[in-house]
């Protein structure tokens, strides 16, 4: 008897211990399946987002801050017409790429250490409401009665002040072009470029995102939402008085590239990279967690906010007022929320019944 | 055959996975080895018991009311997907937005994990309690308390009624909790999980669950038994005696809070099932007397 006990003791381990191992996921139809397909597809997803979009935008960026620096030192050298019309449209391109790269800056939140990089104090005027204060400060800069402080120089918003003013014309930004102006501005295209060269180098060698999928799919879908919020409220809203803060107070001053009419180029950069995420393996990877009605959603929702940022006939900022302003601010709104949804759905792979009580 | 409920006995996350039979089986071996004189738990007398019979029939044809009616409808109806969704939402119109901070993923999965199992438990309690004190619910839960033997599979033994109240309740509680994780942690959740099953619903698994519905009155010492319910402690909720005392699922905590906690004593004959043996002695009549009277 205790022979048949121990026997069948020791049998019984040995199936329990074969059933906690390996892949034992039951899908309801085809008995025990591996789950290592789906893994694999979400691994190549994450991998085509890494390579085509984050990489991709990272090293596009780095690039172009170099030439940059090249037609900034130039304008230092020449002080032409022809000069700061090249840094301006250098500056434009730069920070069209820039936003390709805060969009999925998913760096900032792998390490403590990469948080503020990418930030390059860029947005503290609108999010703090500090930008007159630092453009003041730049202007004492400029007028030799200040110095460039810890962190003056290091966003491309200050660079944007040092090279625009939307108020006057390029001959009279040319007279007040005087030295420290234009070193100030090569110190802060250096910075910028130095500062893309730690998250070029962050991502080519350090990031731990292709790590883990699942990971990864948190951290590009919090980038996303996060992302979406503060296009919809802070690059929106608050200029185009739509937010509480600033309800029906609409303001181009609180755009964020007001001085270059840049913003409205900015905004559709980030939805369009947005998009390319969708399309370099977020959609596949909602499809895998049948969360595919959610993922279109959040496309449909691009292409039209895109479209209304295609129907501008001139920036921003000259047709802040008009009701397009408002139609793209609730396309943001919605973008959000699918977002969320997109969030949701990922967390519900298949709808379970837990019905039996006890 | 996934309709007739062959697939509970092949998906982790269910009672009866094969696993965790198996390992209720050792531990049963292991404790009738120790107590020969609960040998007769593996007997014929029990496990063809009509009550077992009823319990086998039934299974089969409530695993196929609840595929083919109760998903379609809850899920339809009032699913956690849905819930979740809208308690995002609420929170982010009422309260603002909540940028998503850089909370360690480790953390966020475990207090997710820990807190579906709180809740979830906890409202098992509640409903639980309601089925027994409320007597329209205790008429559909009666169904489940006519078994006169436990088997593992009287845990399936519910009223299709009953398994939509708790159909409701978990999309409730999953919803209520996802979505407000949703709202602070946004995508950092998900659940801490052993060879593709919850956490707790994989340890309870392998520790026995099965033996709650059994005659090996397996107990884990009074002091463990005021923070867990114990196989024995769910037999006496099965008892004529103690029906309305230990309703938690895995916590005892709740009982022992709300006054509703009882230890068996050493060696006490209890007698399963109701009063009257005759209400639910066939499988139809599970299904209809419960709305007859």
């Amino acid at each position: 008897m205790k022979k048949t006990y121990t026997t069948t003791l020791l049998l019984l381990i040995f199936l329990g211990l074969f059933g906690c191992g390996g892949s034992n996921n039951y899908d309801g139809k085809t008995g025990l399946i591996s789950s290592t397909s789906n893994q694999s597809s979400k691994d190549i997803s994450i991998k085509n987002i890494y390579d085509n979009v984050i990489l991709r935008d990272i090293n596009s960026s780095y690039t172009q801050s170099l030439v940059l620096i090249s037609s900034v030192k130039s304008l230092n050298d020449t002080q032409s017409m022809a000069t700061l019309e090249t840094s301006q449209k250098e500056f434009k391109k730069l920070a069209l790429l820039y936003k390709r790269v805060e969009s999925t800056y998913v760096a900032g939140r792998e390490s403590d250490d990469m948080r503020d990089i990418a930030d390059f104090y860029l947005e503290q005027f609108i999010f703090n409401s500090k930008g007159d204060t630092l453009f003041n400060d730049l202007q004492r800069i400029f007028n030799g009665t200040g110095a460039l402080y810890k962190n003056s120089h290091k966003g491309l918003t200050a660079l944007e002040y040092a090279l625009f003013d939307k108020a006057i014309n390029n001959n009279e930004m040319l007279e007040k072009m005087n030295s420290i102006r234009l070193t100030s501005a090569l110190t802060m295209a250096k910075t910028i470029s130095q500062n893309l060269l730690l998250v070029k180098d962050y991502y080519e060698n350090k990031s731990t995102f292709l790590e883990d999928a699942d990971t990864a799919i948190s951290l590009v879908l919090n980038q996303l939402v996060d992302n979406a919020y503060k296009l919809k409220e802070k690059r929106l809203g608050d200029g185009g008085g739509f937010t509480l803060k600033y309800k029906d107070n609409p303001d181009v001053k609180r755009l964020e590239y007001y001085k270059s009419t840049n913003t409205l180029e900015a905004i559709k950069e980030i939805l369009t990279t947005h998009k390319k995420i969708m399309d370099s393996g977020l959609s596949k990877i909602a499809t895998l967690g049948n969360a595919s009605s959610e993922a279109e959603a959040i496309v449909s929702t691009l292409n039209e906010a895109i479209t209304i940022c295609n129907s501008y006939s001139g920036s921003l900022e000259d047709g802040l007022s008009t009701s397009k302003t408002l139609e793209l601010y609730n396309a943001t709104a919605i973008l959000q929320a699918n977002y969320t949804a997109l969030i949701n759905g990922l967390n519900f792979e298949q709808d379970l019944l837990e019905a039996d009580g006890d | 055959m996934e309709y007739l409920g062959t697939g509970y006995f092949l998906n982790i996350d269910n009672r009866v996975y094969w696993l965790y039979i198996l390992s209720a089986l050792s531990i049963a071996l292991y404790f009738i080895y120790k107590n020969p004189q609960y040998s007769y738990a593996l007997s014929k007398k029990i496990w063809w018991h009509k009550s077992a019979k009823n319990d086998y029939l039934y299974f089969v044809m409530i695993s196929f009311i609840k595929l083919a009616i109760i998903l379609p409808l809850v899920t339809y109806l009032f699913s956690a997907k849905d819930v979740s969704l809208l308690v995002s939402l609420f929170l982010q119109d009422n309260f603002g937005y909540m940028q998503k901070v850089n909370y360690s993923r480790e953390f966020v999965v475990v207090l997710y994990t820990l807190a579906l199992f709180v809740f979830g438990d906890f409202s098992r309690y509640i409903l639980h309690r309601l089925l027994h004190t409320v007597p329209l619910l205790w008429r559909l839960h009666q169904v489940h308390h006519s078994a006169e033997v436990l088997n593992p599979l009287t845990f399936y033994r519910v009223h299709p009624f009953e398994n939509i109240l708790f159909a409701l309740r978990y999309a409730l509680i999953f919803g209520l909790v996802t979505g407000s994780f949703i709202y602070i942690f946004g995508a950092s959740i998900g659940i801490v999980e052993i060879a593709g099953a919850n956490v707790f619903v994989f340890v309870f698994g392998v520790l026995g669950a099965n033996l709650r519905h059994s005659h090996i009155p397996l107990r884990y010492g009074k002091f463990i038994e005021k923070i867990f319910i114990s196989p024995s402690m769910h037999q006496l909720h099965h008892s004529t005696k103690y029906t309305n005392k230990n309703y938690g699922g895995i916590l005892a905590i709740w009982d022992y809070m709300f006054n509703s906690l009882v230890h068996a004593k050493k060696d006490e004959i209890i007698e399963f099932g109701l009063k009257n043996k005759k209400v639910h002695s066939n499988v139809f009549n599970m299904l209809i007397e419960p709305l007859r009277r």
